[in-house]
Formats: C-alpha cells, structure tokens, sequence
C-alpha cells in the first residue's frame, strides 16, 4: 500500500474514502436510533441499549471527524494512514477478485448437497486457473482433487469432525 | 502454586505424546508461514483456529502458541535471503540481514536470528513463569467495577496502537463492539439488531469474524497480485555464528530481550513494534551507525531477540488478567474461550493445568523451533517456490472447512466471506482491523462488569470512583486518550495533518 497522493487515482480513493465516512455517519445514526428504541437505562442501570449507543457514538463521531477531516485537508491522510493509490491496483484484478467471491459462495451454497470434499474438487480447480492462468486444466483439477482430498482426510478422519457429506458418501 | 511447582505441574501436562506432537507440528506450520510471504502469523492463525478446535485446551493452545513463535522464527529466513519479509516484524531484519546474505553471510545471518530468538524467548518465558502468577495473584482480588476499569483501560490502549487514523480506529472499536452486542442480552434475554433472524440470536461468532477479517481478506488481497514463488541466490554455509560475531551480538541481544519483553506487556505493544524500536536502539548506541543497512550482525540480533520477546511477555496480560494486548493475544483468548476456558486471574486456579501447562510449552516450542530453523533451513527455503496459485485456494477451503468444524453451522461461512469482503475492502482505506477485534473480544466484558458494578452500587457510577484500584484504572484510562490526542497533536504540528 501507497500513501495516497494527489493525482487523479489519488482523488478518486480519497472521494471513496469521504464516501465511506458517509456511510459510517449514517450506521452511527441507525445505531443510535435502533439502541435507544432497546432503551438506555432502567432502575437497575444501563438497559440492553446502553452499550450499542455508546458504540453508536463512536462510529457516528468518527465519521463526522473523517468527514471534518476530508473538508479540511482536501482529503489528505493521516500521517502513518495508509491508503491504497487507487482501489484496483494490478490489470485483472476486479476479475480475479470478483471470481474469487463467487467461487467461494457458490461452494458455500453447493456444500450441504455436494459435502465440502466434493464441493473442494469442483471449486478449487476454477480458483487455481483464475490466479494462474498459465496452468493448465488438467494440473488444476488434479491440485483441486488433491488439495480437497487432504482437507477430508485431515478434518473429517484424523480429526473426525462430522462434515456435510455429498451424494458419494464423502 | 509458586511457580517451580506450577511450572513442574505444566511439564507434567505437556509432556504427552500427543501435546509434543501438537507443538512440533504447530512449530513446522508457523516456521511455514513465517517463511511464505503474503501470510501473516495473525491470518495463519485465524486460518487455523478452527483446525484446533477438536484438540483439548492444552494442546490446541500450545499449538496455536507453537504456530505463533514459529513464524517469528520463520519470517527472518525470507527477510535474509530474500529481502521480503515472511511477516511484519521481520522488516527490519531485511536491512542488515539482507545485506549480509550479499557478502556471502547469510548462514552467521541466520544463525544468529535463530539464537538470539532462542535466547530472548526462553529468558522471556522465565519472566513470565514468575510475573504471570504475581500478577493473576494480585488480580483476583478485583471485583466487577475493577474489571470495568480493566476492560476500559483496554480499550483505550487499543486506541493508543493504532498505527494510522485514530478516528478510522475509533469507528472500528466502535463496529467491535456493536458487532459484539448483536444478539441475545444476557441480563434482560432482549434480542439485539437480530432482524428476527435465529441464525443471529446467539450472536456472531469470533472465529467466523478473524477468518474473514484477517484470513480471507489477506488471501483477496494477495490474489489481486499475481504472485509467484522465487528464486533463492543465497548460498547458505557456517550457520554457527563465529566467536566475533557472538562478540557483538550478545548485547544487542540482551537489550532486544529487555526492550522486546517491556514492549509486549503494553497493551498495543507487540513484536512489531519491538523489532523497530531494538532497531533504533541498536544504532544509536552502536559505534559507526552509518554502517547499519550494511550488513551489521547487531542489525539481526538485536531486533529478532526483541520480536521473541516481544511475544512472551505478551502473554503475561492475557494469562493473568485476561486482557489481550494485541490482535494475536485476542485471537489466542478466542481459542481458549472456544475451548471452554476463560483467561483471567481464576484460570491459574480453575484451570491451572492449562495455565501452566500452556508456559511450559513455550520451553518446548522454544526449542523445536531451534532445532527446526538451523539445520533444517536449507527445507525452508526450497518452499519458497511452492506457486500462490496452488496455496491460497487451498488455504480458502481450510478457512471453509474449519470455520464449519467449529459449531457446524453454515450461516458461519457466510459470515466469514462477509467479513473477508468487508475487511479487504477496508484495508484499502486504511483502516485497520486489530481494534475491531480487540473490541469484539473486550466490550461484551466491560458491559457485562459494567452493569453488574451498577447492579450491587447503591450509588450509581460513583462505585467507580469509591474503589480505588477502579479510580486509578478510569485515570489511566483518560490518561490514554490524553497522550493519544497529545501525540497526535505533535505530530500535526511536526507536519502532516491529524
């Protein structure tokens, strides 16, 4: 990571980073609002609201801080801040990126009908030829294969963690 | 139990076959990470948190431990052969380490990272056999409003190590410790921020939350990069270090070990900061300091014992008062929480076999992790060249499974990737994430103490006051934020903007 600087990717991340502290203002605010309807205290003392207003505060004093901030200095970091130059930083990443996420909730959805070794074998070839497009097919399944069969092996036999198990009984 | 005993009682639980095993295979898996840039020691053990969930406390604890120092050990081997450091604190090892490498000395190099970083750990773990119980001893005698203090005193701290913004830190305390409310009130049974859903009404789970935030978001980072192995030049010979070379490192141990062990009992204070400022120290009270970054051996000794013990005096807050200083110590008081034991003054007495059972695995690990790193180097660095394209998505069905494995609940996972997207995303605005999970971990507590305190004061916050040892904690407490809005005023004014 950079520190940001004042060029145009510069000003971009800086004008997200202003974005972000809206953001964090406006959940303050929810927070506040949500905990005080949970009520802030009773006879006792603090009520069950208490605490997620005090959170609440922090969240929305910072952001209006952040948002001073970003007036102020024109959207200058702190010092020791660091900011990405800008949001995507290598060609292919919103790809790689996106895929990734994807990949990885599908296998989330796929798991109690497949179990987490088939689910493993089918989801990680995808993965290693997203970050290595120079291998092959065929050495990506193989390492998928692999890789999901050390995972069963390791929690569900040495372990004996009970996992999801897919229409192959594993 | 004065600590001889309670030390021998520890070895006694430790040395199992099976806990032995533990250690051994944590010491090879944080010597791994260590090695491997990309993977911090604090990801590596979100990753594989949920892996120890199955093994009893003692055992998953030292195991955990064992990973810990391992990639404090490991992260020096790729900071001196190839100038890329396996892991934070080992930055300004790359200087002189990486310097001696290129005048044919890498193996003294790396001989003396892996001595100094025996010696500072095991005098570290000395220390903390003999502070840890005072300390636990003195602690039990605090009520709910002390531990009120306590945990507030904590959380200011958390404020006072963050590195960047202090307002970006705030928000995170402050997302920390709403995220630890949502769910079922344990005073009143209210629900909170639940939206009705069942699968949020035990709140949300912590090993979901570090995974995510440090596991998952490190691998989405990494990704964005396409990263490959590398190639080693180094030649690696004479990893004894030669009696000149003991001649100038003894020192510089000595005070990394000193400096090191006072860094880590500070909350905020970790083996990061403690490798920089052994350092600065090293240079200006070493005579021609314009030759640090040159290849000088006191450049390696110094900051790799402090990194060392750095992380056992670390511990001495956690085991004794249950507080931890930083996001690892956080993560360890997660896997002990997991496993059924509350870190705190009554784990000495309640669960004494852990407490001691988990120092004297430090010895072991200790020297596993010695016979590990010097023979065994030439092993290391060949994993180097294992591709990123094979590691991470293999790393990411771990994080899946083991996530699962711990309450065998699938909304977890979700909540992982979540967490993975928000804490990448984050990342690259700079905040950071170690206060989130400090006050994940520390703001149920300071509620929990908090309203008990006012349940038994007929005074109302005045109990805070009428205890002294609370008085003088809310003091220090104000006193934290003081220096950090002083700090951050000087360094305004110095130059930059606050």
């Amino acid at each position: 990571m950079l520190r940001a600087g004042r060029n145009d990717t510069g000003n971009a991340m800086a004008r997200l980073d202003a974005a972000v502290s809206l953001f964090w203002v406006l959940l303050g605010i929810a927070l506040c609002w949500s905990s005080m309807g949970l009520g802030l205290s009773d006879p006792s003392g603090p009520a069950s609201g208490f605490f997620p207003f005090l959170a609440g505060l922090l969240v929305l004093g910072g952001g209006v801080g952040l948002l001073l901030r970003h007036v102020v200095t024109g959207g200058q970091p702190a010092p020791g801040e660091e900011i990405a130059p800008q949001f995507w930083e290598a060609p292919g990443a919103p790809f790689r990126t996106a895929v990734l996420i994807v990949v990885v909730g599908g296998m989330i959805v796929a798991v109690p009908w497949l179990g987490f070794a088939l689910a493993g074998a089918v989801g990680l070839p995808i993965l290693f030829r997203v970050i290595a497009p120079d291998k092959s097919w065929v050495s990506a399944i193989v390492t998928g294969i692999i890789a999901a069969g050390g995972m069963h092996l390791l929690f569900a036999v040495a372990l004996g963690t009970p996992l999801p198990r897919g229409p192959f009984g594993f | 139990m004065d600590p001889i005993s309670g030390l021998l009682a520890g070895f006694e639980v430790i040395l199992t076959w099976q806990n032995i095993q533990f250690i051994f295979i944590g010491s090879v898996i944080g010597t791994l990470i260590g090695v491997l840039p990309g993977i911090g020691p604090l990801a590596a053990l979100s990753l594989l948190l949920p892996a120890t969930v199955a093994l009893p406390p003692v055992g998953a604890v030292a195991m955990l431990c064992a990973i810990f120092y391992g990639s404090m050990y490991g992260g020096s081997i790729t900071s001196i052969l190839v100038n890329i450091p396996g892991e934070a604190a080992s930055v300004v090892t790359c200087l002189d380490g990486y310097a001696m490498a290129k005048q044919g000395r890498a193996g003294a190099a790396l001989g003396m990272a892996a001595l100094g970083s025996f010696i500072a750990g095991t005098v570290g773990i000395v220390v903390l056999c003999l502070a840890a119980p005072m300390l636990g001893a003195f602690a039990i005698r605090m009520g709910p409003p002390e531990y009120a203090a306590l945990m507030l005193l904590g959380l200011a701290c958390t404020i006072l190590m963050i590195q960047g913004s202090a307002l970006k830190g705030a928000i995170m305390i402050g997302l920390g410790a709403w995220l630890a409310a949502i769910g079922m009130d344990i005073v009143t049974g209210e629900f909170r921020f639940t939206a009705g859903s069942v699968d949020l009404s035990a709140g949300i789970e912590l090993l979901a939350v570090v995974i995510g935030l440090f596991g998952v978001s490190e691998i989405l980072l990494n990704v964005e990069q396409s990263a490959r192995g590398m190639a080693v030049k180094a030649k690696l010979s004479n990893l004894w270090p030669t009696r000149a070379d003991w001649k100038a490192s003894w020192a510089p141990i000595l005070r990394g070990t000193g400096l090191g062990f006072a860094i880590g009992l500070l909350p905020g204070g970790g083996p990061v900061t403690a490798s920089f400022l052994s350092y600065a120290v090293e240079r200006r009270v070493g005579k021609n300091p314009e030759t640090f970054g040159k290849g000088r051996i006191e450049g390696v000794a110094g900051p790799e014992a402090a990194n060392n013990a750095a992380v056992s005096s670390g511990m001495i807050p956690l085991l004794s008062l249950g507080i931890p200083g930083n996001a690892v110590t956080a993560l360890l008081m997660g896997a002990l929480i997991i496993n059924g034991v509350q870190p705190g003054p009554t784990m000495m007495i309640d669960r004494a076999d852990v407490f001691w059972g988990v120092i004297a695995s430090l010895y072991i690990g200790n020297v596993f992790l010695l016979v590990l790193n010097l023979p065994l180097v030439g092993l290391w660095v060949q994993l180097l060249r294992v591709p990123y394209a094979v590691l991470f998505p293999a790393i990411l069905l771990l994080a899946l499974v083991g996530t699962y494995s711990a309450n065998r609940n699938l909304f977890d996972l979700w909540v992982m990737l979540g967490f993975g997207v928000v804490g990448w995303a984050l990342r690259k605005f700079g905040y950071e994430l170690a206060p989130l999970v400090l006050a994940f971990v520390l703001a149920p507590l300071l509620e929990q103490s908090l309203r008990q305190s006012m349940v038994m004061s007929p005074d109302g916050a005045m109990i805070f006051l009428q205890r002294p040892l609370a008085a003088v904690m809310i003091a220090a407490a104000v006193g934290v934020l003081l220096l950090v809005v002083f700090k951050r005023k000087t360094t305004t004014l110095v130059g930059g903007t606050a």
